[in-house]
C-alpha cells in the first residue's frame, strides 16, 4: 500500500491554511501586545519563588498554543476537503474495470530505431500500449490520441478495448512535433467525463528536446489542477519508448537561391546535412543529387566542428516546367530524414507587364530606358527570356495581371480604384512589383492607392518632388548601406558587375513614413532609402526611388543597369519556396485560377494512392487543400484546364526539429513528472504492473475533524489545568 | 436597626464625608449605639471584685457596706483607672494609594484611624499619631486634648501616599520613642518584607508596648480580579514591570499572598501581638469592636 500526499507547494490553499495554524499563535502575539497596564504594589507576589515551576507553566503554556494551532489547522484542513490517495498493487485489482487515456506519440522522430532490423520508437510504443489493453480487465474502456490530433477532439469518446488495439495497430507516423502537454489535456477531455473509476493515462512517447519549449508553469499548473478531478484524480504514467542513446542525421536544408529559374540558366543549389546526438562513426559522407528520380550529381561532404555539413553546387536543370530535385544523404536508423525534397519551378518564359505615364512606344521617359533595358544582353543570352508589354495604369486589366509574372511600374499619373484592387491581389497571390519613383510618377496619388498608411502593397510613402532635374557633371550623392548579401545585390559583391556605390544621384523622391515589415536594401547618403523591399502575401514589392531614366541618376547609363533590373525581374519572379516545400502535417494548398470551371483536383500521394483535394474559398478565390500529408515526398496535384490537365508538385520534408534526437533534459523531464504528478517508466512490463495498481480517494476530513474535536478537549482540558489549578497541578 | 447602622459604616458611604472628624464621629457613635455602650463609661470606674483584706493595704479601699453585711473586711477592686497612651501609625507609601473600587487602603486606613483616635480620646485615653513610610514623616505625641484630636484629624486629611515601604525602619523608630506600655495601633498593607515588620513589632514588644496590627487590603489584591495579559508596574518602583498572562499567574500569587498573611499571622501570635485582616470593603465596625476587645483583655491583664 503506498499513500501519497496531494498536496503540494503549488497547492493554492497552502498559504491560506498555514495562516490559519498561526492563527492561534498571532493571537497570542496580539494579546500580549495589548496587555493592560496595572499599577500595582503586590508585583513581589507576582514572582514565582521557584523557577521550576515557570519553566513548568511556559512549557503548558507552549503546549496549549500548539493544541490550539493544531486545531485551527485541523479545522481549515477539513474544511478544504483533502484527500489521500491509496494505490493498491493487489493480484484481485487486475480485474477491476478501469478507463485508460493512450497518448501515443507519432511524430516523425518516432522513426528511430536502435538498429538496422530493430523496432522503431513508434513500434515499441504500439506494442506497449497493446500490452496495457492486454492487461486489462475485459470490460475497461480505452482512448487513443495521437500527436497529430493535439487539436480539441470532442468527439473522442472512451470505445472498448478491441476497437483501441485496432487503432494501434493503424496508427502511422504522422507530421508536426509532438506537444505533450496539448496531447494529455485533448485526452483529458473526454477523460474526465468518464464516470467510471479509475482512470488512468498513459504517453508514450520517446521523450525528445523537442518537448521543452512547450512546458510553461502555467500549463502545467493548468493540467495539473484538471488531472486533481473532485470526483478522482487521473494518474498520469510517461513510457520512454525512444532509443537509450540516439544519433542520427539528416537534411537540414536544401534549397535553391531565391530568384526564377529556366532551363538554360545553371541554378545554385544549397544543402546542409546536420548530425545530432551521439557523434556518427563517418566523417564524409556522399550526398546524391537526385533531379525527377534519377541521380544526376554526387558530392562529397564532411561535417565541421559544428556538426554540420554544407555543400553548393550549380545545377543545370534539364525539366521543364517543375524540377522535383532530393538531396540524399546516407541511410542511418532515422531514413525518413535522409533525404529533403524541393520543387523548383522552370520557366520557359518570364512575361512581364511594364506600366508607363506614356503611351506604348513613345518618348524616352523612364518606361524607354526599361523597354531598353529588358530586352535581351549583347553578347548574353539571359534566361529565361523576358517578354514585356507597356501598358498605361489605367489600362490594367485582370487578364493582363493573369498573363504577367513581375509588373514594372515607370510612371503614374492616376490609379482607378479597380486597378489598385488588381494590383494589390496580383501581389499578395505571388507576383512581383517593381516600382520606380521616376519624375513621371505622382507620389501622391502612388501613397493613397498603394501605400496606405501601410495596408496596401508599397514599402514606403512618398512625398512630391521638389528637386527634379538631371544629374550634371560629378554633382549628386552615392547609394550606401548597400546589402550586398541580398540575392538582388549579391551580384555587385564582386568586381564582376560593377560597383553599385559609385552611382551618382542627382535627385529622388522622399519617403514619408516606412511600413513596419519593409527592408532598406540601399540608402542614399543622405539617409533616404534608395533600394527598400516589402513582403506581401506570398509576393514581393521592391520600390526604387529614383527614375530609370538619367533624370535622377546615371544609373541607366552605366553597365550596372540591366544586370540589376534583370536581376531584379528575376527575384521577383521567383516563388516562394515555402509555397511548394512544405513539412509533413502542413496542409497542401493550391491557389486555383480565375477561370477554374470546377471539377475534382486530384491528389497522388508519395505511395501513389490518390484522392480528391478539398476545394476552399480563400479570400475570394478558390484554392485546393489537401491535409493528408503524412508521408514525406512528392505529391501531385491536377486538374483539368482549358488547355489540357494541369499539374503541381509540391515537396513534404521531415521537420527539422523532429530529427534533433537528443533526449529531453533531466530537468525538463522532472518539470513534467513534479507539474504532472506523472511517473516515468522505462519497461513495458513496468508499466503494465503499474498498470495493476489501482488509485482509491480516501476523504481526509472526518479524520481531521475527530482530530479537531480530540484537539478541542486537549484544549479545554489543559486550559481548566493552566487557569483554574493553574501551576499546583504541573 | 442593623442595617441603619450598617449604612453608617459602610466604608463607601463613610468615605465619602469630607470631614474627617465627622467621619470619626459618625463611626464611633453609630458603633458604639449598636452595642448599647456609653462613651463615658470608661473600664476605669468599672468595678472588678472583692478581695480580702491583707495587711498593708490601705484602709481606704475597705468597702464598709460588706463589712456591715459579713463582719469580714474586704477591699474592692477596679479596672485599672490609668488612662492608655496610645499612638496609632499609618503607613502612607505609595503602595497604599492603591484602589480598585471608591476607596483606597489609604482612604479607608486614614478614617479608621481617625474613628480610633476619636473613640480613645471619648475615653479620655491620650492619643498620639505617627506618619510613616520610608521613614517617619508626622509624628503627634499622644496627649488627651480636644486640641490634640483636631491636630490629628488635620494631619490625616493632609496625607497623601508615596514613596516605599519601609515599616521595620519606622517601628524600630517609633519603639524607640513611645512611652513604655503604650498602644501602638499600626494600620498598613504589610507589603514589605515580613521578617522586617515582624522585628519592628517585636522591638514594640520589648519597650512594653500592646501592638494592635490592622493590615488592610484592597478586594482586588485578595481575589486578583485579572483574566488577561496584564503589565503591571509596582507603585512603590515603577521601573519594575511585570508582563504575565494573569489567569496563568492568580494561583501564585494568592499563594503566595496566603502565605505572607500567614507568615504575618504567625509572627505576630508569637510575639503576643494582636493581628487583624481587614480589606477596604469591610465595615469598619469590625476593626472598632476588635480594638475594643482588646482594650478589655489588656483592662483584665
Amino acid at each position: 500500500m503506498n499513500w501519497a500526499w496531494p498536496f503540494s507547494i503549488e497547492n493554492p490553499y497552502l498559504i491560506p491554511l498555514l495562516v490559519a495554524g498561526l492563527f492561534p499563535v498571532l493571537l497570542h502575539w496580539l494579546d500580549r501586545r495589548r496587555a493592560r497596564v496595572v499599577e500595582w504594589a503586590a508585583v513581589r507576589f507576582l514572582v514565582p519563588r521557584n523557577r521550576g515551576r515557570v519553566r513548568r507553566l511556559q512549557r503548558l503554556e507552549g503546549l496549549l498554543i500548539l493544541v490550539r494551532s493544531l486545531l485551527a489547522l485541523a479545522i481549515a484542513a477539513a474544511l478544504l476537503r483533502p484527500f489521500l490517495l491509496e494505490e493498491r498493487s493487489e493480484l484481485e485489482e487486475l480485474q477491476t474495470p478501469r478507463t485508460l487515456g493512450i497518448v501515443l506519440d507519432n511524430s516523425y522522430s518516432m522513426a528511430l530505431r536502435e538498429s538496422e532490423d530493430g523496432p522503431s520508437s513508434l513500434e515499441k510504443a504500439k506494442e506497449a500500449a497493446l500490452t496495457l489493453l492486454d492487461d486489462s480487465a475485459a470490460d475497461s474502456r480505452a482512448l487513443l490520441s495521437t500527436a497529430a490530433s493535439v487539436e480539441p477532439n470532442t468527439r473522442n469518446r472512451p470505445g472498448d478495448l478491441e476497437t483501441v488495439r485496432r487503432a494501434i495497430q493503424e496508427v502511422q507516423l504522422d507530421g508536426g512535433t509532438f506537444d505533450i502537454l496539448g496531447s494529455i489535456d485533448n485526452a483529458l477531455e473526454p477523460l474526465l467525463q468518464v464516470e467510471r473509476l479509475p482512470r488512468e493515462l498513459y504517453v508514450l512517447t520517446d521523450l525528445q528536446r523537442s518537448l521543452a519549449p512547450g512546458l510553461e508553469p502555467d500549463r502545467l499548473r493548468f493540467l495539473r489542477e484538471r488531472l486533481n478531478a473532485v470526483d478522482g484524480p487521473i494518474r498520469v504514467y510517461i513510457l520512454d519508448c525512444g532509443a537509450t542513446n540516439p544519433s542520427n542525421h539528416f537534411v537540414a536544408e536544401f534549397a535553391q537561391e531565391p530568384v526564377a529559374s529556366d532551363l538554360d540558366t545553371p541554378l545554385e543549389i544549397t544543402g546542409t546535412v546536420e548530425e545530432s546526438g551521439a557523434p556518427l562513426k563517418h566523417e564524409e559522407m556522399t550526398l546524391r543529387l537526385i533531379e525527377q528520380g534519377r541521380t544526376v550529381e554526387l558530392l562529397q561532404a564532411k561535417s565541421g566542428p559544428d556538426k554540420k555539413a554544407r555543400v553548393t553546387l550549380v545545377h543545370k536543370l534539364s525539366t521543364p516546367l517543375e524540377a522535383l530535385l532530393t538531396l540524399e544523404a546516407p541511410r542511418d536508423l532515422l531514413r525518413e530524414d535522409d533525404s529533403r525534397r524541393l520543387v523548383v519551378e522552370v520557366l520557359d518564359r518570364l512575361p512581364v507587364l511594364i506600366v508607363g505615364k506614356n503611351s506604348r512606344g513613345g518618348g524616352a521617359g523612364t518606361t524607354r530606358f526599361v523597354d531598353l533595358a529588358l530586352a535581351p544582353r549583347a553578347g548574353d543570352l539571359a534566361a529565361p527570356p523576358l517578354v514585356f508589354r507597356p501598358i498605361l495604369a489605367t489600362d490594367i486589366t485582370a487578364q493582363d495581371l493573369e498573363s504577367s509574372r513581375v509588373v514594372i511600374v515607370t510612371g503614374l499619373a492616376r490609379l482607378g480604384d479597380a486597378a489598385t484592387s488588381l494590383l494589390d491581389r496580383f501581389v499578395r497571390r505571388g507576383g512581383g512589383l517593381l516600382v520606380f519613383a521616376s519624375t513621371e510618377f505622382d507620389a501622391t496619388v502612388a501613397t493613397q492607392n498603394l501605400f496606405r498608411g501601410g495596408r496596401g502593397v508599397l514599402p514606403a510613402g512618398l512625398s512630391p518632388r521638389t528637386n527634379p532635374g538631371a544629374v550634371t557633371g560629378g554633382t549628386g550623392t552615392h547609394p550606401r548601406d548597400i546589402a550586398l548579401t541580398h540575392p538582388v545585390l549579391e551580384i555587385f559583391n564582386g568586381p564582376e558587375e560593377g560597383d553599385l556605390s559609385r552611382v551618382t544621384i542627382g535627385s529622388w523622391t522622399r519617403t514619408t513614413e516606412v511600413a513596419r515589415d519593409s527592408v532598406t536594401l540601399a540608402n542614399i547618403e543622405t539617409g533616404t532609402p534608395w533600394i527598400l523591399e516589402r513582403k506581401v502575401g506570398l509576393g514581393r514589392t521592391l520600390l526604387i526611388t529614383t527614375s530609370a531614366s538619367l533624370d535622377d541618376s546615371d544609373l541607366p547609363s552605366t553597365p550596372l543597369f540591366l544586370p540589376l533590373l534583370h536581376r531584379l525581374t528575376r527575384y521577383l519572379a521567383a516563388r516562394d519556396p515555402t509555397e511548394r516545400t512544405l513539412h509533413v502535417g502542413q496542409p497542401i494548398r493550391w491557389p486555383l485560377p480565375a477561370d477554374f470551371s470546377g471539377g475534382e483536383v486530384s491528389v497522388m500521394d508519395p505511395a501513389r494512392n490518390r484522392s480528391a483535394a478539398e476545394i476552399i474559398l480563400e479570400d475570394g478565390h478558390r484554392t485546393a487543400i489537401h491535409r493528408q500529408t503524412r508521408l514525406p515526398g512528392f505529391y501531385e496535384l491536377s486538374r483539368q484546364g482549358s488547355a489540357g490537365t494541369v499539374t503541381a508538385h509540391f515537396a513534404l520534408n521531415v521537420s527539422p526539429e523532429e530529427s534533433r534526437v537528443e533526449r529531453v533534459a533531466a530537468v525538463d523531464l522532472s518539470t513534467i513528472e513534479t507539474g504532472l504528478g506523472a511517473q516515468t517508466l522505462r519497461d513495458v512490463r513496468e508499466a503494465a504492473r503499474s498498470r495493476v495498481t489501482r488509485t482509491v480517494k480516501r476523504e481526509l476530513w472526518p479524520c481531521l475533524l475527530a482530530f479537531a474535536i480530540l484537539c478541542f478537549f486537549g484544549e479545554q482540558v489543559l486550559s481548566r489545568i493552566f487557569v483554574t489549578r493553574g501551576a499546583t497541578s504541573c | 436597626m442593623a442595617a441603619a447602622l450598617h449604612e453608617h459604616l459602610d466604608p463607601h458611604t463613610v468615605a465619602r464625608l469630607e470631614s474627617l472628624e465627622l467621619v470619626a464621629r459618625t463611626l464611633v457613635q453609630g458603633f458604639l449605639k449598636g452595642l448599647h455602650l456609653s462613651a463615658s463609661k470608661g473600664s476605669s470606674i468599672e468595678f472588678a471584685e472583692h478581695r480580702p483584706y491583707v495587711p498593708g493595704d490601705d484602709i481606704r479601699r475597705i468597702d464598709w457596706r460588706t463589712f456591715g453585711r459579713t463582719d469580714r473586711y474586704y477591699l474592692k477592686e477596679y479596672d485599672d483607672e490609668t488612662n492608655v497612651r496610645a499612638t496609632l501609625f499609618l503607613d502612607a507609601s505609595a503602595s497604599m494609594a492603591f484602589r480598585s473600587g471608591e476607596v483606597s487602603k489609604l482612604r479607608y486606613s486614614v478614617c479608621l484611624a481617625a474613628a480610633l483616635g476619636y473613640l480613645l480620646f471619648c475615653q479620655r485615653d491620650a492619643v498620639g499619631l505617627v506618619v510613616g513610610g520610608a521613614t517617619i514623616r508626622k509624628e503627634l505625641h499622644p496627649r488627651a486634648t480636644a486640641r490634640q484630636l483636631k491636630g490629628i484629624f488635620a494631619n490625616l486629611e493632609s496625607t497623601t501616599g508615596e514613596g516605599e515601604t519601609r515599616l521595620g525602619e519606622c517601628l524600630h523608630l517609633l519603639a524607640e520613642r513611645i512611652h513604655p506600655r503604650s498602644l501602638v495601633i499600626v494600620l498598613s498593607d504589610f507589603l514589605d518584607d515580613p521578617r522586617s515588620t515582624l522585628r519592628g513589632a517585636a522591638h514594640l514588644r520589648h519597650r512594653g508596648a500592646e501592638v494592635l496590627l490592622f493590615q488592610i487590603l484592597d478586594p482586588a489584591e485578595e481575589d486578583f480580579p485579572f483574566t488577561n495579559w496584564t503589565l503591571f508596574v509596582d507603585s512603590e518602583s515603577p521601573g519594575r514591570r511585570v508582563r504575565v498572562d494573569a489567569r496563568q499567574l492568580r494561583e501564585i500569587y494568592l499563594e503566595n499572598l496566603s502565605d505572607h498573611i500567614e507568615n504575618l499571622r504567625k509572627g505576630a501570635t508569637a510575639l503576643e501581638a494582636d493581628y487583624m485582616l481587614l480589606n477596604t470593603g469591610k465595615p469598619f465596625e469590625v476593626a472598632l469592636a476588635r480594638y475594643l476587645d482588646l482594650r478589655q483583655c489588656r483592662g483584665k491583664r
